[in-house]
């Protein structure tokens, strides 16, 4: 899948490139393909009975994680950034 | 109004999924992804001088991604402290780093389905994070915005992130997506190994 998801973006951002393609180039189109694939993961989850009924118990312990290291790369990654500016500017 | 749109979208993906009997095809979720990159790719490729760019983006996605992975399992660490589960646990069910498929089906298999389940929900609650939170930090912090959505800023998250930062950080983004993308199952073998013993 990783090399199929790559080829795809590599061969667009060529054919964008060379500008061959300008008609696909539509401000509502990656919205909603966005849209769609996240309906097909919303309904992957659905559909998985075990998974749904399970999910207000793991719930919590989830979304812990979840908050803990998004909030931690947020923490990370935005100190990386905010550094990589100042640098940047001083620089410049 | 988009942000409504995609979350609307999760939502009746769930009732739909919930209530319909059948399952859609495994395909289907891939060929989505393959439109989205190639959309998105024309996308980037039509900005000007996207290459020199892009050449003077690597190291700047290399750092992006180790401290996306750092902070990750920082925060992981931290977590285990409020949590009645292990920090071995907790770096094991951050470690799908957003790629909720291969998490909660690898660490199902190879230690347990509630962890394997914790590991499932926790990423698919990181992207709905990151589904909410982009379109407030994209300008403000892009690097922070970016690192929320770990390796799914490859796909599901590029659009968005396309839309509500500039092309040089959707670069950066991508770029993410594809390193975090390639040492997901080498972090969820690695956490496992420690943990099975």
């Amino acid at each position: 899948m990783l090399f199929w998801i790559l080829l795809a973006f590599v061969l667009g951002l060529f054919l964008g490139y060379y500008q061959k393609v300008q008609w696909l180039r539509k401000p509502f189109l990656i919205p909603i393909i966005t849209a769609f694939l996240l309906f097909v993961m919303g309904f992957e989850i659905g559909n998985d009975e075990k998974l749904f009924q399970d999910l207000p118990d793991i719930g919590l312990w989830a979304m812990s994680i979840a908050f803990f290291s998004a909030g931690g790369s947020f923490l990370f990654a935005g100190l990386y950034g905010w550094i990589h500016k100042l640098r940047r500017k001083s620089v410049e | 109004m988009i942000i409504l749109l995609l979350v609307s979208s999760v939502c009746f993906g769930i009732i739909t999924g919930h209530f319909c009997a059948f399952s859609l095809p495994s395909e289907l979720s891939t060929v989505l992804l393959v439109m989205l990159v190639f959309v998105v790719g024309i996308d980037i490729g039509s900005g000007e001088r996207i290459f020199v760019k892009l050449r003077l983006s690597f190291p700047k996605i290399l750092w992006q991604s180790i401290y996306t992975i750092a902070g990750t399992f920082f925060g992981a660490l931290i977590c285990s402290w409020v949590l009645p589960l292990s920090a071995l646990e907790t770096m094991t069910a951050a470690s799908g780093l957003g790629w909720y498929s291969l998490s909660g089906t690898m660490i199902s298999q190879m230690h347990s389905p509630l962890l394997g389940a914790v590991s499932f929900a926790s990423n698919v609650f990181r992207e709905v994070l990151a589904i909410l939170l982009v379109p407030v930090f994209g300008k403000k912090s892009p690097n922070g915005a970016i690192s929320l959505g770990g390796a799914t800023t490859m796909d599901t998250l590029l659009g968005l992130i396309s839309r509500y930062t500039n092309p040089e950080d959707t670069l950066v983004a991508f770029g993410q997506g594809v390193i975090l993308s390639l040492t997901v199952p080498l972090w969820i073998s690695f956490f496992l190994h420690f943990l099975i013993k």
